[in-house]
């Protein structure tokens, strides 16, 4: 007990010595005095702080806003340039079908329906394989980038956010005696337009010599180039094949609108009446109105037959799938192009990943910076 | 602790704040003390701890928890700066000497919180110098009240085990 009361006494000893006041050095009340003595400054300097930081994020933000709507202009800068060019090429630009011509009625419902759509993916999947390989030499691109692609991403490039897409003039180069002898695939043309200038001449064709109806963009950049369309195509302007040259015809006239050359050997070898020269004559004595009534009642016979609706099927499935991955096999060794996309259609397209996550991190870093630069500031 | 000058002090009168610190520097000096060794540290936390102060006490909802308020984010800036300080030490590979205050720890009473732990010696000034409630110890440190109790009980036998051994030698506190 005695050891006890000793120890208790001692202990309040000791808390009594604790409780004792103590001299505060120097140099601390100095660094008191001098915090308190400039607690305005502080507060000002941070408000400076904040305001400027405010300003600075407003115009940061206004800027993004900016690039953001225009990436074309955003495309030009220097070194984030690279982002915004990507971003240009989601599709952003109107794009608009016209029914301006007397083929209209008798193309497939599934085609005009569809056109614009298919041209829309047309000129995005272009785009990829143009941003993938666009600093590439021209081996690499020839063998990487499918053919379908490759001509078709110099018209793609031309397309900006602002522009307006016209699909029109909807028509068909009818080839004489087709119907006897080459009635599986149908290349149905339309001419697009940017913002009233003729951009290019495409065709949506139906293939159906295999088992399956397989529909399909095609741009062939030579029948493109030496189309003359000089002359003003008008809703009744017909199209066929004669004598290896593609005609228009109104009714008032006639003319010349591309030239083709020579057939392919093994069709004058063989003899399959493709370019049988008595029947395109033929065709080509008749007047206008009966040339076309023969074309239109072929069209509207195949436009009823079942391979224009398996046709319509296809297209709608096509569409609904999401954009085949670029393919990085060498197309040279395998394919030289052709049919080397069916198999990966439907994955998930990682450049959008990529593109994604390029901006997120982008975003995540000035958050970051700017989370440190204020806890620096306030540190100070 | 005026809890006018509290008041006063959220409205932004800069008089009144001056006059709140300057009644509790004492306290904070002690605190900062039983974390940290160095003069120039012990000034960093009480300059960061006016500042934080003065920024936030807008935000402070009840003015008679401005001490324990303030206390709590004096801890948070010495143990911010006691990290820091270890870090440096470990990164460099210097072993510092401890340069202990002279004026400061040669009074023998406060020789004796060197037989604590660094989480003794806390909650042993604010307790028996701070007068802190357990309940209030425990929020400022953001632990449990039987910890601090813990604390506090072997603090208090560390305590009197050693005083023990120096009244038998003849002790200071005879």
């Amino acid at each position: 007990m005695e050891r006890k009361g000793i120890i208790m006494k001692n202990f309040d000893d000791f808390v009594n010595g604790l409780n004792q006041d103590i001299t505060i050095s120097d140099s601390v009340n100095q660094r008191i005095d001098e915090t308190l003595q400039g607690l305005e400054t502080r507060r000002k300097h941070n408000f400076r702080f904040l305001k400027a930081a405010t300003v600075a994020a407003c115009v940061l933000l206004a800027f993004g806003a900016v690039l953001v709507s225009s990436s074309v202009f955003a495309s030009d800068l220097p070194v984030i340039g690279g982002i915004f060019e990507k971003g240009q090429n989601k599709v952003k630009y109107s794009i608009k079908v016209e029914k301006d011509s007397m083929y209209a009625d008798v193309i497939p419902s599934g085609i005009m329906k569809n056109v614009g759509a298919m041209f829309q993916k047309q000129v995005r999947m272009s785009m990829k394989y143009y941003d993938k390989y666009k600093d590439a030499d021209d081996y690499t691109r020839i063998s990487k980038i499918p053919d379908k692609y490759r001509d078709f991403i110099d018209i793609a490039k031309e397309i900006r956010d602002s522009d307006e897409i016209v699909i029109r003039y909807p028509f068909y180069v009818y080839y004489p005696g087709e119907e006897n002898y080459y009635g599986s695939i149908y290349d149905y043309y339309f001419i697009a337009e940017k913002n009233q200038q003729k951009l290019c001449i495409f065709c949506i064709s139906v293939n159906a010599e295999e088992e399956k109806v397989r529909t399909q963009f095609i741009y062939d950049k030579m029948l493109d180039h030496y189309f003359s369309l000089d002359e003003n195509i008008t809703e009744e302007t017909l199209f066929y094949e004669v004598d290896r040259s593609i005609y228009a015809e109104t009714p008032e006239k006639s003319f010349l609108v591309r030239e083709i050359y020579s057939p392919p050997a093994e069709y004058i070898m063989q003899g399959d009446g493709m370019y049988d020269d008595a029947e395109s004559s033929q065709f080509y004595q008749k007047n206008y109105e009966e040339k076309k009534d023969l074309i239109l009642s072929y069209l509207k016979a195949v436009k009823k037959g079942k391979t224009m609706k398996k046709s319509g099927g296809d297209i709608k499935s096509e569409l609904k799938k999401a954009d085949e991955p670029i393919n990085e096999e060498d197309l040279l060794d395998f394919s030289m192009g052709y049919g080397e996309d069916e198999d990966t259609l439907g994955e998930k397209e990682l450049d959008d990943v990529i593109y994604l996550a390029v901006c997120v991190a982008v975003f995540c870093i000035l958050v970051i910076v700017t989370v440190m630069y204020i806890r620096k500031h306030r540190q100070d | 602790m005026d809890k006018e000058l509290v008041l006063r002090a959220k409205k932004r009168d800069k008089d009144a704040f001056v006059e709140l610190i300057n009644q509790q520097k004492e306290s904070m000096y002690k605190i900062a003390k039983t974390i940290l060794k160095k003069e120039e540290d012990v000034a960093d936390a009480m300059q960061e701890t006016i500042l934080n102060c003065w920024e936030k006490i807008g935000t402070m909802r009840k003015p008679e928890y401005f001490r324990t308020w303030m206390v709590r984010i004096l801890i948070n800036n010495c143990n911010e700066i006691y990290r820091q300080r270890s870090k440096v030490v470990l990164n460099n590979e210097i072993i510092l000497e401890e340069t202990v205050d002279a004026d400061y720890f040669n009074v023998e009473w406060r020789e004796m919180m060197s037989f604590l732990n660094e989480k003794q010696r806390i909650v042993v000034e604010l307790y028996y110098v701070e007068q802190f409630k357990v309940r209030e110890i425990a929020d400022i440190l953001q632990i449990g009240q039987s910890a601090v109790k813990g604390r506090l009980q072997a603090a208090r036998k560390i305590i009197e085990a050693n005083y023990c051994t120096d009244t038998q030698r003849g002790s200071i506190f005879g």
